[in-house]
């Protein structure tokens, strides 16, 4: 009867421990997964550099390895990367950490604004509609939701940059900064400021969606339960028992999605990248992917796969910290 | 929840299916928007599908005195450098990008499905395999694995005309993860009930158990789930052949007309060649997912992604 | 005579839903007096609960309180303020739940939830309110109280959890407590030890207490007086001894019939034929009447009213009076 101490879960701690190593052979997996897809695809680097006699082909297949089995490449690669040896890239003729160093961070910036923008509309919103639900707000609101989930991110992109940029002339149409601009300080960060308008618009237009979406149902779902009429019985102020009560479990599930969104803030939006022209890790993988640049395009797939595992991990971790029930199972 | 999988139960009898189909749509009847939806879904297929017809002009008809006129009472939709009809090639893109995602759809769904049921009914070895699978899949990010399988196709040189099939097949191999898990969650509540220890005490095999007995009460999730997916394939679609990895020219679908947004002057002097597929892929798969959702409302309530 | 602390009159409590609109309290009147324990007894889904809820005007959409009036202490508590009604909410009426799992957020420890009605509702500190708790918790019979005070609610068994509710609504001393099936989730040896908390609580305090149940035998453990409602409406009232030595309306005594006779040999457990009509789509004409076995004409025709068959007893049925004037029926 008394199940207080007799209680079959895990501590935290070992929850931790077994989460991560169930991780471990997904990791696995996946970077087999990714490298064997690459070692199908016919062509390599030196194939596409037409100006290489045979002779200096076949000397550099050599030299980068492109001759031996698969399955020792694979374990090269993956001794590689426990040596910090991500390889190299032919087309920037740099280690790949260095190229892909050189482009995250202005892929991050944008991702990182978008995100939070994303976030605090959608929770606004989210729990506002679902506490009117019915009323026009939450109709409009609604239709927005479907309306932004449907959107193909590249003709928005196209669109807006065609009414902004290019007849209204209000915005610029695409890149960083102005091209041949040498603007310093604050001015500088003014300029990409303006840049960055049109495709964080964007992603966070397509972003609040969906999750505005899960705020709303997670907290529908969270105010019909038993303990909300429990906390309404005991006299507490409407507004403890959406922010205190209602509030916390509706956000256990969303914590679990904010997780989820950590390969995205390294992954580049490369759709809106390639549309803006702007200068991130979104551009590079298509890039590689159209040079034949394989060695930074894989250690990119694997980097985010990386991160989403990692995100995964972080999300159960996170959700069995704050809701005790999890821990149980 | 009980009240939820005791309605499923219900529809386990095979006898009972058809009144599933009925009843969802004496229900669906009555939600405004997921019919509103619906007729406009059924006004794109006739569109697309009958259009070309009832239109003057090839798609693939090329006529150098006429290229890139802008819209005109002759050509609704003006025409592209060839001089090609930009509405005909409209309703033939359609028929493409509806067709690779409803056939991505049913793929995702058949793989999906049989390796769910497989994985929550035998469990053990199987299951272990089939969901660490999944797994990996499932974290590799989405584009970034598309993008790899529409550079093999390229890699490889293949035709046009068979590109469209393995586009399909490319959408449904990143698809059927997630329906394996839904339908697998759902065997695995299902096993345990009565129905199925009945199954059990009259012997029969376990194909026949899985197939007539489990499978068939994943219908209504799989009705939602497979109507929200045809649009996610549509709009993935979309994107890789905007970016030239997908469905390449000739042959058009909605992406890859809106790639002509890519030359520069096309995109700021000739907005009809490319905004008429834009709002071609928005209303369409706005309209699918207004349609998944008012399913949802009838199917399980509950239910949410 | 016993002076009034909540009269119900007229409750009207309906329902709008897509299949038309629910009547779930049709003109309801109970009364409860002080020190008294009421049993609200019926079917499920005969109003009982609603009407429950429509004291503490605890209805949420789609239901609606149409009309009537809920006199607490002589004020009309669906008259009141926000704020008013907050501070009559956990601090004069308490109410208790069927589903004690359920019935505490998951996320926040006991003690937590437990402290909130007292710092909502009175002065005390954060210390003592603390203390408070332990107390209370000693009270409805828990031990190792400290540690009880850090767990969350999936760590305790539904009766300790029910045991918890009960030091929660009784936290601020309230007036009335409203225990809406409280024992109906619990084991049999836990519910025997839940009422008999409540029936302390009531001696000791002077609480009264409206108690929601359809279980005959913890009726005719618990209460002073019955009220037997169906399909929304009252049909019966009397004291405990009126109810079960001589029921009047036929739907109380096919509940008696039906209750288990322990020491009585029955070849099988009678039950009242038929069910619970479909309250929303409900004529002007005895409820019951399908499934009554001393149906007459009249029952079909027109709705007998609640009337007094002695100072405490009241009924609702063509069977114990006079049939209306005949001019205004076609008979």
């Amino acid at each position: 009867m008394l199940l207080l101490f007799s209680d079959g879960g895990f501590t935290l701690k070992e929850y931790i421990i077994r989460r991560v190593l169930i991780s471990i052979p997904i990791l696995i997996g996946t970077s087999f997964l990714i490298f064997y897809l690459f070692a199908l695809l016919p062509g390599d680097y030196v194939d596409s550099n037409p100006s290489l006699t045979p002779q200096r082909a076949a000397e550099l297949r050599e030299f980068y390895g492109f001759n031996e089995p698969v399955i020792k490449r694979y374990f090269n690669w993956i001794a590689g990367i426990f040596h910090g040896d991500l390889g190299f890239s032919f087309q920037y003729q740099q280690p790949v950490t260095k190229v892909i160093n050189q482009f995250i961070w202005n892929s991050f910036i944008v991702s990182i604004i978008s995100l939070v923008i994303t976030w605090i509309i959608a929770l606004i919103t989210g729990v506002y509609s679902a506490m009117k639900q019915y009323s026009i707000f939450d109709s409009f609101v609604t239709f927005f939701v479907f309306a932004a989930m449907s959107i193909p991110s590249f003709f928005i992109g196209l669109l807006l940059i065609k009414i902004f940029a290019i007849d209204m002339n209000l915005l610029p149409v695409g890149g960083m900064i102005d091209v041949g601009s040498n603007t310093t300080g604050l001015a500088h960060y003014v300029e990409i400021g303006r840049h960055m308008i049109l495709p964080v618009f964007i992603l966070v237009l397509l972003g609040t969606g969906s999750l505005t979406r899960y705020v709303r149902t997670s907290m529908l779902e969270v105010v019909r339960q038993d303990y909300i009429r429990t906390a309404r019985a005991k006299g507490l102020k409407e507004s403890k028992i959406i922010f205190k009560h209602a509030l916390k479990n509706a956000l256990l599930p969303c914590i679990t999605l904010l997780a989820f969104e950590l390969p995205a803030l390294f992954s580049g939006a490369i759709i809106i990248e390639q549309v803006f022209n702007w200068p991130g890790i979104g551009q590079v993988q298509l890039e590689s992917l159209n040079n034949r640049d394989y060695p930074v395009l894989m250690t990119f797939t694997m980097f985010l796969s990386f991160l989403t595992i990692l995100g995964n991990l972080f999300a159960d971790v996170a959700y069995a910290a704050v809701d005790p029930r999890i821990r149980l199972k | 929840m009980n009240s939820a999988t005791v309605k499923h139960a219900n529809h386990g009898q095979s006898t009972k299916r058809p009144s599933l189909w009925k009843d969802t749509w004496k229900k669906i009847r009555k939600k405004k928007l997921a019919m509103g939806s619906l007729y406009f879904l059924v006004f794109i297929f006739l569109f697309c599908f009958i259009g070309p017809f009832l239109s003057p002009y090839a798609g693939q008809s090329v006529n150098s005195a006429i290229i890139n006129q802008p819209p005109s009472s002759l050509h609704w939709m003006g025409t592209d450098k060839f001089g090609r009809d930009v509405l005909t090639r409209l309703m033939l893109a359609g028929r493409i990008s509806l067709t690779v995602g409803l056939a991505s759809m049913v793929i995702s769904i058949i793989l999906g499905s049989a390796l769910g049921a497989i994985s929550g009914y035998y469990r053990g070895l199987p299951d272990t395999i089939i969901m660490r699978l999944a797994d990996v899949l499932m974290s590799i990010p989405g584009l970034p694995l598309l993008l790899l399988m529409g550079a093999l196709l390229s890699e490889l040189k293949v035709e046009p005309e068979y590109r469209i099939y393995l586009v399909m097949l490319m959408l449904s191999f990143v698809g059927w993860p997630g329906l394996a898990r839904l339908v697998r969650g759902e065997i695995l509540t299902f096993r345990e009930q009565a129905f199925m220890k009945a199954t059990e005490v009259l012997g029969l095999k376990d194909r026949r158990k899985i197939f007539s007995h489990l499978l068939p009460n994943t219908v209504p999730l799989l009705i939602v789930v497979a109507t929200l997916n045809v649009a996610g394939a549509i709009l993935s679609e979309s994107a890789l052949s905007f970016l030239g990895l997908g469905v390449v020219p000739p042959a058009a679908s909605w992406g890859n007309m809106i790639d002509s947004a890519n030359s520069l002057i096309d995109f700021q002097q000739r907005p009809w060649l490319w905004v008429p597929p834009g709002f071609a892929i928005f209303l369409t798969v706005i309209s699918i997912n207004l349609l998944g959702d008012g399913l949802r409302d009838v199917l399980d309530p509950k239910m949410k992604q | 005579m016993a002076t009034p602390l909540l009269e119900i009159k007229d409750l009207q409590t309906t329902f709008y839903t897509e299949h038309g609109s629910v009547k779930a309290s049709n003109h309801v009147n109970v009364t409860v007096n002080k020190g008294e324990i009421v049993c609200l007894v019926g079917e499920s889904g005969c109003g009982k609960s609603v009407t429950a809820m429509s004291i503490m005007k605890l209805i949420e959409a789609p239901g609606v309180i149409e009309g009537g009036q809920i006199l607490f202490q002589d004020q009309d508590i669906l008259t009141l303020g926000n704020k008013a009604l907050r501070n009559l909410r956990g601090n004069d009426i308490a109410m208790i739940f069927q589903e004690p799992m359920s019935a505490l957020n998951p996320v926040y420890t006991i003690g937590d939830q437990m402290m909130e009605p007292l710092l909502q509702h009175t002065k005390l500190s954060k210390n003592e309110a603390y203390d408070k708790c332990i107390e209370l918790m000693e009270k409805v019979g828990l031990s190792r109280t400290k540690q009880l005070m850090k767990s969350y609610p999936h760590e305790l068994s539904g009766g300790m959890l029910q045991r918890i509710m009960i030091a929660i609504a009784l936290s601020c001393d309230p007036k009335l407590i409203i225990a809406d099936e409280p024992t109906t989730a619990l084991d049999v040896t836990i519910q025997a030890q839940i009422l008999e908390i409540l029936k302390e609580i009531n001696k000791e305090l002077q609480t009264s207490i409206l108690f929601i149940t359809h279980d005959l035998g913890v009726v005719a453990e618990m209460a002073d007086r019955v009220v037997v409602m169906y399909a929304g409406k009252v049909v019966e009232e009397g004291t405990v001894l009126e109810i079960f030595k001589e029921p009047k309306h036929p739907y109380t005594k096919g509940l008696l019939h039906a209750k288990p006779v322990i020491n009585k040999f029955q070849e099988r457990l009678y039950t009242i034929p038929g069910q619970v009509p479909d309250l929303s789509t409900l004529g002007d004409h005895c409820f019951f009447q399908d499934r009554c076995e001393y149906r007459m004409d009249i029952c079909g025709q027109s709705m007998p009213a609640l009337t007094s068959e002695s100072t405490t007893h009241c009924v609702a049925c063509w069977l114990y009076k006079e049939a209306p004037r005949k001019e205004g029926l076609k008979i």
